[in-house]
């Protein structure tokens, strides 16, 4: 058995590499139609008039769509399943509009630049109503509304969730220090390669087909069918090859447009945003405030930590209903407090909605709690990674406020382990160099979850069959966002019946032929997919035995599968093939298949700690990081390589975060800032340094072979690392994310 | 124009007439006719994405005197195709101009670079623009004509009026620049400062030729000019006039330096505000003086240095 932590190649890399995958937006289709949809340029108002006359006379102009003539039904495409509850504030086109890139109407035509040309005859007058464009002003306005009788969006916090465990004010009278910050973190956006798209067609018998990249079919036909008002039973969805998602095509943004528009027009269309629109259009990572407050004693234990977080969820509630709890949740679960008292309210903004992007609130909230901790540190005069090993928490240890059990938490050896790799003790005491450019080194940890259990549903059903030729025929909405959750779930089932990766076929991920499942969220590929796919290789085998002991009569017990065949104890010369079985099950007319559902029964923790070294121009307030560690505690890495990929990848988003990136909403007018590339920067390759990374694989029982998530928490720490890094450097406390060169100024300017 | 007339329409793009001349009366003819001039195109494509594609073009690499570049002790003349890759890869152009050397090589990335033209950083008139500073200490002209034969010489100054706008009037066509190259006892340089290290506008940027007295490090003459801090790129004369009679020491670079900062005109934008704009322009004019006294030292072996 040898296909665990071996480097398989990514199973698509060579179509993508060479341009064979066929992407949404490269499907050539008979009589499609294109749309150009026209947006809010007010951040709050009612649509008082829409002319749309000249529009309709353009020739090759087929429908406009506009709030007048499309169903109002609401929804909330964060909804993945029926009886999920969360506010629907959500239309295909509102009447009144809540940010600007809210959606006014769309114009169908012959071919795109006809849509691009109508579109600019439509004309929309507005009533502005007045708007809020950050979170404190919407609390304030929330308090305001309470006492009075209008009512508005503002009118209460879109969610709260509190905790508290212990007894944090008694702790915080007997601490020797209280270190209180308050971290803010910008609205980001996902920057996937591919934009928002979307097909949508009628089929023969009236049903509409949607062809989408996206992150769970099941989810998308849920909310197509809400919003456009039809049964699920009415639509088929199909996942598409993706070019990057992030989070960003977690919710069905333009589905239910598209869809609207196909069953209306009864021809298939399509919807493709370009790049400014799906910056403006499309969904955020949420914008966090948290002010934060941590007691500890002399020695560096922390007493109690009280954490209050302001969440600014943009002009739609969408998933900021789960917001305040996801950040609550990782709050609990690397660090030993034993009274702590959390409070996580979101609040409507007029600015863009936020949606899922990588973390879900894991960056957030880590950002909030590590920059907070350094500052302890720093207080205490203590080694920031020393004060964090009095602190963490150990193998096994156990949630305080759901009671589960972390698992084989290996977030101690991380911090140990890397510490000495990165020589942290020396180079964190030998403190920042004189001179204009100073250097600095920062560390931070994280803890990610690993599927979505015990909240909703956690399952997977897959069904494998063999074909007569060897192979397998692998059935399972098995939605791959190019991460190569794909390559890792063939890996574990070739591992399992010892057979070439390489001849597992991966169904469609077809709503028609898949049985139901939550799609690529919460890092629950390997953990909970992986196990998913590993048990029913294993119910296969046995099938596969029960079999080859009648045809080679031989007792199961010593039968065992190499390179595709089945073979009887010692005896080479008795062994059968997995076609030739498959085969003879054929001619009884049964098939060498079988489906089996998995539930997940624990969420055990990945781990991580992130060292990193920076260089600042103290005349400029330029970054450089000049040497990066990532070390992850994942429990096994299936495939090395991919592993390596993910937290690489992970580190450039979180430098950007850290750094540059942020979609910075004017306050005075609530337009976007940073909606191109030339405004909103990317960590490019010259800025990346060079990243070593180091894990710790130390098996996780819950997991297939022991494996762990990886793939959205190397986004975490890296952004608390660098500003670690930066302060430790300059001897400061930002807290503002990103950190630019401008604050930095700011920061070490005499009046700053 | 007929001959050289040929037509571009592949289905998904909107009907674009492109010609391609390949003498200067075919690139009037266009032009007169309404035609929008394609050189390397950089600029041009993110324009067109703002305010739509123009129905015509005149692609004007077709005409081989326009490719000219020449380079002699006293003047650099470079056609209006000349790319920035072809100018970063000669080294007599990095020894006769560094400054403009530095700025070119700051532009966009390697692949904007091989295709974007020193004269389309010039005519596109950002007020970042990366080589507008270093061509004015270079005392740049550019060469406008307004029909084959009429010619004139308009100095860089004046040529940059507003944020993306020049003198050049319609049916005129820039066919070149022309600047100083160093003499003796001369150096230059240019810096500037982004967020991030490559595929990034300036946020401010400062560009510097000096003259040294026979001594080495006394300044005979000065010109400094800002990027980024302005409407246009700016010649800044007070500031330049403070280094001259004097050596350069800390205090004659900070006076220098502190001047600059204070006669600059930046905004505040999305990129940056007006007081971290000045700052940066002090840290690098202190940059540049420093990095052309450090040039001027490795050019001249037998120098007395400092």
């Amino acid at each position: 058995m040898n296909h665990i932590s071996t480097s398989l190649p990514i199973l698509d890399g060579y179509d993508k590499v060479s341009g064979r995958l066929c992407f949404t937006e490269d499907m050539k289709l008979e009589g499609l139609l294109h749309a150009k949809l026209i947006f809010s340029s007010v951040a709050h108002a009612t649509i008082k008039h829409i002319d749309i006359e000249a529009a309709r006379a353009v020739p090759g102009v087929i429908g406009i769509f506009h709030h007048g003539n499309t169903p109002g039904n609401t929804y909330n495409s964060t909804i993945w399943f029926e009886g999920q509850e969360a506010p629907e504030d959500e239309t295909m086109f509102p009447g009144v509009l809540r940010h600007i890139g809210d959606r006014v109407a769309a114009v169908i035509a012959e071919t795109q630049e006809i849509a691009d040309k109508a579109v600019r005859l439509i004309e929309v007058e507005y009533d502005r109503l007045p708007a809020v464009f950050d979170a404190f002003a919407a609390r304030d306005l929330c308090e305001e509304m309470a006492s009075s009788d209008q009512k508005s969006i503002f009118e209460k916090p879109v969610n709260e969730t509190t905790f508290d465990y212990g007894n944090t004010r008694a702790a915080f009278d007997r601490a020797d220090l209280i270190v209180e910050d308050t971290v803010t973190t910008p609205k980001t956006h996902h920057c996937a390669m591919e934009n928002h798209v979307c097909v949508a067609m009628p089929e023969a018998d009236g049903r509409i087909l949607i062809l989408t990249p996206c992150q769970s079919i099941f989810a998308v036909q849920f909310v197509v069918a809400r919003a456009i008002g039809v049964p699920a039973s009415q639509l088929r969805v199909v996942k598409t090859p993706i070019g990057g998602s992030f989070g960003g095509k977690a919710e069905p943004v333009l589905d239910p447009l598209c869809a609207w528009f196909a069953k209306t027009l009864e021809r298939p269309v399509t919807i493709a945003f370009s790049r400014a629109e799906t910056f403006t259009a499309t969904r955020t990572r949420c914008k966090a405030i948290g002010y934060i407050q941590t007691a500890v004693n002399r020695d560096g234990r922390i007493l109690a930590r009280d954490t209050d977080v302001l969440i600014d969820v943009g002009a739609y509630c969408t998933g900021g209903i789960f917001l305040p709890e996801s950040m609550a949740q990782r709050l609990c679960r690397i660090y030993n407090i034993e009274n702590q008292h959390y409070r996580g309210r979101s609040f409507y903004t007029n600015t863009l909605p936020s949606g899922a992007y990588r973390g879900y609130g894991s960056p957030q909230i880590h950002a909030i709690s590590e920059i907070n901790l350094d500052h302890v540190a720093r207080r205490l005069g203590m080694d920031p990674v020393k004060f964090r090993l009095k602190n963490l928490i150990s193998p096994n240890d156990v949630d305080p406020v759901t009671g589960l059990g972390l698992g084989n938490a290996r977030i101690r050896d991380c911090v140990e382990q890397g510490s000495v790799h990165f020589d942290w003790g020396n180079r964190w005491s030998a403190g920042s160099t004189e001179g204009r450019r100073k250097r600095g080194v920062g560390m931070a940890c994280a803890t990610h979850i690993n599927g979505c259990f015990p909240g909703f549903h956690e399952a997977t059903t897959a069904t494998l069959r063999v074909r007569e030729d060897g192979g397998l025929d692998l059935t399972c909405a098995l939605h791959d966002l190019g991460c190569g959750s794909n390559t890792v779930l063939a890996q574990i089932i070739a591992e399992v019946l010892d057979i070439s990766p390489l001849s597992i076929v991966f169904s469609e991920v077809d709503t028609e032929i898949c049985d139901y499942d939550l799609g690529t969220r919460a890092s629950r590929m390997t953990y909970i997919a992986g196990e998913a796919v590993r048990r029913t290789a294993e119910k296969l085998k046995l099938q596969i035995f029960a079999m080859a002991s009648l045809e080679l009569n031989c007792a199961a017990t010593d039968l065992f599968i190499t390179d595709g065949r089945v073979f009887c104890g010692d005896r080479r010369d008795s062994s059968i093939s997995l076609g030739e079985l498959a085969a003879r099950e054929a001619d009884r007319d049964r098939s060498l298949s079988t489906t089996e559902t998995y539930r997940a029964s624990a969420n055990p923790g990945s781990y991580a700690a992130h060292f990193a070294e920076v260089e600042v121009d103290t005349l400029t307030g330029a970054v450089q990081v000049v040497d990066y560690l990532a070390v992850h505690d994942l429990g096994r890495a299936i495939n090395p390589q991919l592993v390596e990929g993910q937290i690489h990848g992970g580190v450039q988003m979180g430098m950007g975060f850290a750094l540059f990136e942020d979609i910075d909403i004017d306050v005075d007018n609530g337009r976007v800032k940073g909606d191109r590339f030339s405004r909103y920067h990317l960590v490019n390759a010259p800025e990346m340094p060079l990243v070593k990374v180091l894990l710790v694989e130390k098996h996780e029982p819950t997991g297939p072979y022991g494996a762990k998530a990886v793939g959205e928490i190397a986004t975490i720490p890296p952004a608390p690392a660098i500003v670690n890094a930066i302060n430790h450097a300059l001897d400061t406390n930002l807290t503002e994310l990103p950190v630019t060169p401008e604050r930095i100024i700011g920061a070490l300017s005499p009046t700053g | 124009m007929g001959s050289q007339v040929s037509i571009i329409r592949p289905s998904y793009l909107p009907e674009i007439e492109l010609f391609r001349p390949s003498s200067i009366d075919g690139v009037f003819e266009c032009i007169k006719d309404g035609a929008r001039v394609l050189a390397g195109g950089t600029d041009l494509l993110p324009w067109a994405s703002q305010h739509g594609q123009p129905r015509k073009m005149v692609w004007i690499g077709n005409v081989e005197p326009l490719h000219g570049f020449s380079v002699d002790d006293e003047r650099l003349q470079i056609g209006a195709c000349v790319t920035q890759g072809e100018l970063i890869r000669c080294a007599d152009f990095r020894r006769a101009a560094p400054a403009v050397a530095d700025s070119v090589q700051f532009v966009g990335s390697v692949q904007l670079r091989n295709q974007a033209t020193l004269l389309g950083n010039v005519c596109s008139a950002s007020p970042a623009g990366d080589t507008l500073p270093a061509l004015l200490v270079h005392e740049a002209q550019v060469e406008i004509t307004g029909a084959p034969g009429q010619e004139r010489q308009v100095s860089l100054d004046d040529f940059l009026l507003a944020p993306g706008k020049t003198m050049l009037a319609p049916g005129e066509l820039a066919s070149g620049v022309s600047f100083c190259g160093l003499r003796a006892n001369e150096m230059s340089a240019y810096r500037r400062h982004t967020e991030r290290r490559a595929l990034d506008l300036a946020v401010a940027s400062v560009a510097a030729r000096l003259v040294f007295e026979a001594d080495g490090y006394t300044v005979a003459g000065a010109r400094v000019a800002l990027g980024a801090v302005g409407p246009t790129a700016l010649v800044a004369i007070e500031a330049a006039k403070s280094l001259v009679g004097h050596p350069l020491t800390g205090e004659t670079k900070s006076i220098c330096a502190a001047i600059a900062a204070e006669t600059c005109k930046p905004i505040s934008d999305f990129r940056a505000s007006a007081d971290y704009r000045r700052q940066l322009v002090k840290v690098l004019v202190e940059d540049v003086i420093g990095e052309i006294e450090q040039r001027a030292r490795i050019f001249k072996p037998n120098g007395e240095g400092r």
